[in-house]
């Protein structure tokens, strides 16, 4: 049994509002290989797209990172990578519908971020048909500062104590067994490496830019939601290379035809000293871990 | 030798300005890989005594060390960043060394901006010495472009960036068979590329060589790096942003020193990348672009 120090957390109130879609500011996107295409997918309210959906869609003919739910946003500062959402929302935290005409007291989880400006709340498909652009939803932020008793040194990120514990980790021989669908080699991460030194407010990127690799590794099949490891990867103060080190991430938005993106990841657990190993399952993802879905 | 549409080329005026240094962080201290604060020193402004050919590490709280004389663009548009290449001349238009000249050594990207997200980004340019002592923060400079659209002959998968044909000219030893050859010092695989990854455009920013393991540190021997070096990445495509994509090759100029920020470190401006690998690098301790531009002479990559 997984002790924590959860009674210690602090837990206080983020504030974000629904944001437009957006897409590149001057028109076009230039993918890997030279081509102009519309980005779809990001921003707004998605009706038909929700965590646990599969994170390839078509990419080829538009859509490109896709993000689950609903978008929210920090606004209290000009930078939204410097906003109390974004550096203290935990997926799995609780939300709720704070400002909105219609939907006012709708009750939501929060599922992840995607930097530098977007987090995501999951809602019922009847809440989401009352919500407008603009509306504000509020989250009970908790998280930041969780410890696994025996594990210190493991870092957590963006994690709740709820997914932490959901999240069927067994302990064996002084390590941390994590359910995770793939694991995925270090040299694959890309977009958002390096990036702030701060790990909280920011995803990196799976590449899916390199086709022969997508098919032999079958990202294909990941899931938006799902649960993965990235080998030779510490995101303990940032995210970068480290030998030996072992991140397991949340996967929040889909694929890309931009060189060096691909489907982002949320660092949830991360160690350099070896207290973490994996067990692969295919259900390792959050929309069951936190009911919001009961099959994928 | 190698043929290029050099003769077709647009050469065009941009206008930059020198820069106040830049620290880690907006903030003060930046965070280091191991959560550490550190006041990293090094990027922007006028560096009086690192030149090409200096170590990438060992310099005190040096962070991202850019050598010369760190340049930004003087208006809001892009096209300083985009259009300025390695080996372009450059002149000082502009205070007590106008009419001073020197010539454009790298492109570093990735440059902590007060007050956002985005990254800056520098143009590197090299002075005489004596110049250098007449040159003030804020002091305009004007480079003569001439990049944007190089193409080898023979070699259509051949994408150039960021590189004036006559320094490329120098650079290459050759075309055998359906291959440039291009001496550097290193090849590096493509796990140890870190920050700048997925960046687009091509053009701007550069590509950091992760220094922050420190066991692929030693392993990799990046201690051996010096400013100015060429090396070529391994399963890298620099064509339209940055990425993974296997077979591809891709050749950089070491533009700055290493980095303590996790996933950060040497960073390398792109100057040629081919997705089918008609690249072939060669390898060579001495390939440095200080000697291509007369910033050295041979066996003087220093320290």
């Amino acid at each position: 049994m997984m002790k924590t120090n959860k009674d210690k957390l602090v837990k206080i109130a983020v504030l974000g509002e629904i944001i437009h879609p957006g897409t590149t500011s001057a028109g076009y996107s230039v993918t890997w290989n030279g081509k102009a295409k519309v980005l779809v997918g990001g921003g707004g309210l998605k009706y038909n797209l929700r965590t646990g959906d599969p994170c390839y869609g078509f990419p080829g003919i538009g859509d490109d990172h896709v993000e689950p739910g609903v978008i929210i946003q920090g606004k209290e500062r000009p930078d939204p990578t410097a906003t109390g959402l974004a550096n203290l929302a935990c997926i799995g935290n609780e939300a709720v519908v704070v400002a909105s005409e219609m939907g006012k007291g709708a009750r939501g989880v929060y599922t992840g971020r995607h930097a530098p400006a977007k987090d995501f709340i999951w809602f019922n498909d009847e809440d989401i048909a009352k919500l407008v652009i603009g509306d504000k939803v509020q989250v009970k932020a908790w998280g930041v500062g969780l410890e696994i008793e025996g594990f210190e040194d493991v870092k957590t990120n963006k994690l709740s104590p709820i997914l932490l514990e959901n999240m069927q980790i067994e302990i064996k021989e002084g390590r941390l067994v994590v359910p995770v669908v793939a694991e995925i080699p270090g040299h694959l991460m890309g977009s958002g490496i390096g990036g702030p030194a701060v790990t909280e407010p920011t995803d990196y990127d799976i590449q899916t830019t390199c086709p022969g690799v997508v098919e032999e590794m079958g990202l294909k099949n990941l899931r938006l939601g799902d649960i993965v490891a990235l080998k030779d990867q510490a995101c303990i103060y940032g995210r970068g290379r480290y030998r030996g080190a072992l991140t397991i991430g949340v996967i929040v938005h889909g694929f890309s035809d931009l060189a060096g993106h691909g489907p982002g990841v949320d660092p949830i657990l991360s160690s350099i000293d070896g207290k973490i190993q994996t067990r692969i399952d295919k259900n390792a993802n959050i929309a069951l871990y936190l009911g919001l879905r009961q099959k994928l | 030798m190698i043929k290029t549409n050099k003769d077709k080329m647009i050469v065009t005026q941009i206008l930059g300005e020198i820069v106040h240094p830049v620290l880690g962080t907006d903030l003060g201290y930046m965070t280091t890989w191991n959560g550490k604060s550190k006041l990293g020193i090094g990027m922007g402004s006028i560096k009086y005594n690192v030149k090409i050919g200096d170590p990438c590490f060992g310099w005190a709280q040096g962070e991202n060390v850019e050598p010369g004389v760190a340049i930004d663009r003087a208006t809001e548009s892009q096209a300083f960043r985009m259009l300025a290449s390695l080996g372009n001349s450059a002149a000082v238009v502009s205070g007590e060394a106008k009419g001073a000249t020197g010539v454009v050594i790298g492109k570093h990207g990735n440059v902590p901006q007060p007050g956002g997200h985005a990254a800056g980004h520098h143009v590197l340019v090299a002075f005489e010495e004596s110049d250098m002592e007449k040159l003030s923060i804020g002091t305009k400079v004007a480079v003569k472009a001439r990049g944007v659209g190089l193409r080898i002959e023979g070699l259509e998968d051949v994408k150039t960036l960021s590189i004036d044909p006559e320094l490329l000219e120098r650079i290459c030893v050759g075309v055998d068979g359906r291959e440039l050859v291009v001496p550097v010092v290193m090849e590096l695989p493509a796990y140890i590329m870190g920050q700048g990854g997925g960046g687009s455009p091509a053009e701007t920013s550069s590509f950091a060589i992760q220094t922050s393991s420190p066991i692929d540190v030693e392993e990799l021997k990046l201690r051996r790096l010096r400013l100015g070096d060429l090396v070529a990445c391994r399963d890298i495509l620099s064509a339209w942003g940055r990425g993974y994509y296997r077979g591809a090759v891709t050749v950089g100029v070491v533009c700055s020193g290493s980095s303590d920020i996790a996933g950060h470190g040497i960073e390398v401006t792109c100057i040629l990348t081919s997705a089918s690998g008609q690249i072939r690098p060669r390898l060579d301790t001495e390939a440095n672009i200080g000697y291509h531009l007369g910033l050295l002479r041979p066996g003087m990559r220093r320290g």
